[in-house]
């Protein structure tokens, strides 16, 4: 592989494992309301989480860069405050994959918090442990395999993203350009499809990797005890 | 001493209307059958709070764990009740070790003590298997020996000894009824083995048609110590 694959490669393996760690503790608060909120509450939540997996990632780009542009209503106040900034940045990569890969990860944590029998908090809950302390010591550890396997599916989305990713952060070699990016630029120029075969086969095998293990958390939600 | 009193309506999504009233004295193992399906369960998780009654009181001694006029109920961790359920719930996660350690509490004047439970109960070569290790009989053991070192001031035996056979059985009921004698603290059990619902001693209920009360010659009148 060329340095410039290899720079893709990198810049998408960082750009997901980033997106999934920083998501991880916000799926998990989601996931916690979600399997404990019922009703029109439940139903409004679950669609607004859920909105980024069918909308298309180019509105969800255009969304974000409306958000977090310098002149976005939250743009302009991270920019001022904290001089962070978004667009045609790896932050930005990150965010673009977060919020299309989000859906993911909460659907997948939502489903172990509620595969947890109830009979077992209840049971914590009657040996004196307060709501937060049985959800820590029996509900949580019981769903590990979930939140693995939900990590992976985020992780594994992420290195896919390209429609929110070009919208908010561009293609920046070495700083935006990810795998998808890379591909997409290659196949603009003649001949550029020779040196996309690498890439394309070791993010079909990375891909393929993390949906064989997800499924197996899934399949065996207290594997990781 | 303290005495459980339970006077509550309840009503289940079906429409079908639950009736309870029953005095359980301390020291006593009160005793509760009727057929599958009667509410027998459903009275002891509204003991527990894990159910809410629709109307009534609970009191234990003069500490009111619900009271619809009163409009209080008491969360269930902070009820001090020891309820065995018929369905097993041991933490699969944990070691029978942790299971026992997960609520326990210093009490040490109580007779249940880890050391003396794991004597009795016949699981002291188990502590570091997990549940799914373990045999019925094994795992209902130690969810008795584990709501019995939270060192609860009501227990509630819901089918608790269903699995374990023979002498073992008779000796940990004589374990339980000894701790409940010392501590003063009042028992309810459900149980199909009418061995135990003859066992002399404790008051007897009867569940039927939804309605739980007094049943038999041992008696008292639930309705006036209920006032």
């Amino acid at each position: 592989m060329t340095s410039e694959q290899w720079q893709a490669t990198i810049l998408s393996l960082q750009v997901a494992a980033t997106c999934t760690i920083v998501s991880l503790p916000f799926a998990v608060l989601i996931a916690m309301v979600l399997s404990k909120s019922r009703g029109l509450f439940r139903l409004i939540l679950d669609t607004m989480v859920n909105l980024p997996l069918v909308m298309p990632p180019v509105v969800t780009g255009y969304l974000l860069l409306v958000t977090f542009g310098r002149r976005g209503f939250l743009g302009s106040v991270l920019y001022q405050t904290f001089g962070i900034e978004f667009v045609f940045d790896f932050k930005g990569a990150v965010l673009a994959a977060a919020i299309v890969a989000f859906p993911l990860m909460v659907r997948a944590i939502r489903i172990a918090f509620d595969s947890v029998d109830p009979n077992l908090t209840q049971a914590a809950n009657s040996l004196g442990a307060t709501p937060w302390k049985s959800f820590w010591t029996v509900r949580f550890p019981l769903s590990l395999g979930g939140l693995a396997a939900g990590c992976l599916l985020s992780f594994a989305r992420s290195l896919g993203e390209f429609g929110a990713t070009i919208m908010v952060a561009g293609s920046i070699a070495g700083e935006t350009k990810t795998i998808p990016l890379f591909i997409y630029e290659q196949l603009q120029t003649p001949g550029g499809i020779k040196h996309c075969w690498p890439v394309i086969v070791l993010s079909i095998l990375i891909a393929m990797v993390a949906l064989v293990v997800s499924a197996q958390f899934e399949k065996k939600p207290e594997a990781s005890q | 001493m303290n005495r459980l009193l339970v006077d509550i309506e309840f009503q289940f999504k079906s429409g079908f209307e639950l009736s309870a009233k029953l005095v359980a004295d301390a020291g006593e193992i009160t005793r509760m059958f009727g057929p599958s399906g009667s509410g027998k369960s459903t009275v002891l998780s509204l003991i527990a709070g894990i159910t809410t009654p629709a109307s009534g009181s609970i009191k234990l001694g003069s500490r009111i764990l619900y009271s619809s006029d009163s409009s209080i109920n008491v969360k269930p961790w902070h009820r001090d009740v020891g309820l065995v359920f018929q369905k097993d719930t041991l933490f699969p996660h944990l070691s029978v070790r942790k299971n026992l350690n997960y609520a326990a509490s210093k009490r040490p004047d109580s007779p249940w003590q880890f050391e003396s439970i794991i004597e009795q109960f016949d699981i002291a070569g188990l502590l570091d298997r997990k549940p799914s290790q373990l045999s019925g009989g094994q795992r209902d053991r130690v969810a008795l020996g584990r709501t019995l070192l939270s060192q609860p001031e009501i227990l509630l035996l819901d089918e608790p000894l269903n699995s374990v056979e023979g002498s073992l059985r008779d000796s940990i009921l004589d374990f339980v009824l000894q701790g409940i004698s010392q501590l003063g603290i009042p028992a309810l059990l459900v149980s199909h083995d009418s061995s135990l619902q003859s066992n002399p001693g404790g008051s007897v209920y009867e569940i039927e048609d939804g309605v739980l009360q007094e049943a038999g010659s041992n008696t008292r009148d639930a309705d006036q110590a209920l006032q």
